[in-house]
């Protein structure tokens, strides 16, 4: 499967995603894709998730799609720019994402 | 339900679309060609459809009576035309959209044969001056 990344400034948390055949678990709700026969496009309004942004295709026997990341206001060049993602094993795929900055300490002055 | 499988679109569906959109695209430019006018005896004449039709009863009526004369608009104002030159006109536009409909149909065998170019939407049309009717 690849898994190509459209970057979108929010709030939201990276989602969890995990990978199984042709089947991803987004935050706990499944897509199976595995009935999608080759050359065939699956429009982005067949597909009920606000994280599986545009078509869903299958090329050469292999799902195409593209997931909406989530990031803050000043994303680093791996978020902002991400490549896409080939997941062939069974499991949870990495999506790129930036740690959280500390939150700067307030003086509290009586 | 997650995803909703009525609305997959297969391979040969897409490539039924992207067909038809050429066919449309074809018939288009067969369209505008057709209709794009001709140089009939020296005289510019419409190809519009209406201007087919008309030509068309003009020319039945000279069959009829070959003295027919009738005054003719043009885009340059009436001119007079006798039976033999309203005949001459509507076949020249007959034989231009006649022309303009087997360069549709020959585009058309490029697409079924799979050698079809974009290029070839712009070649082949038919075009240029019609000549004088046959004196008689």
């Amino acid at each position: 499967m690849i898994i190509d990344l459209s970057p979108v400034r929010s709030d939201k948390p990276v989602p969890e995603v995990v990978y199984s055949k042709d089947a991803l678990t987004i935050n706990g709700q499944v897509f199976d894709f595995g009935p999608l026969p080759d050359s065939a496009t699956l429009p982005a309004a067949a597909v009920d998730s606000d994280w599986i942004v545009g078509e869903v295709e299958r090329i050469d026997g292999e799902i195409h799609l593209t997931l909406m990341l989530p990031h803050g206001p000043n994303p680093s060049h791996a978020v902002a720019f991400p490549e896409p993602i080939r997941v062939i094993r069974a499991g949870a795929v990495k999506l790129p994402f930036d740690v959280p900055e500390p939150a700067e300490e307030v003086a509290h002055v009586d | 339900m997650s995803i909703d499988w009525t609305q997959v679109v297969t391979a040969e569906q897409s490539a039924e679309t992207a067909l038809n959109v050429i066919k449309q695209r074809i018939a288009a430019a067969r369209f505008i060609a057709e209709t794009a006018g001709i140089t009939a005896g020296g005289r510019i004449v419409d190809t519009g459809r209406d201007s087919q039709g008309l030509i068309t009863g003009a020319a039945f009526a000279a069959t009829l009576d070959p003295a027919y004369v009738c005054r003719w608009k043009t885009p340059t104002g009436f001119v007079e035309l006798d039976a033999p030159t309203l005949i001459a006109t509507a076949s020249a536009v007959r034989a231009h959209v006649q022309a303009c409909f087997d360069r549709e149909a020959e585009l058309l065998d490029a697409l079924a044969d799979g050698i079809f170019a974009d290029s070839m939407l712009k070649e082949g049309w038919p075009g240029g001056s019609i000549p004088e009717p046959a004196a008689g």
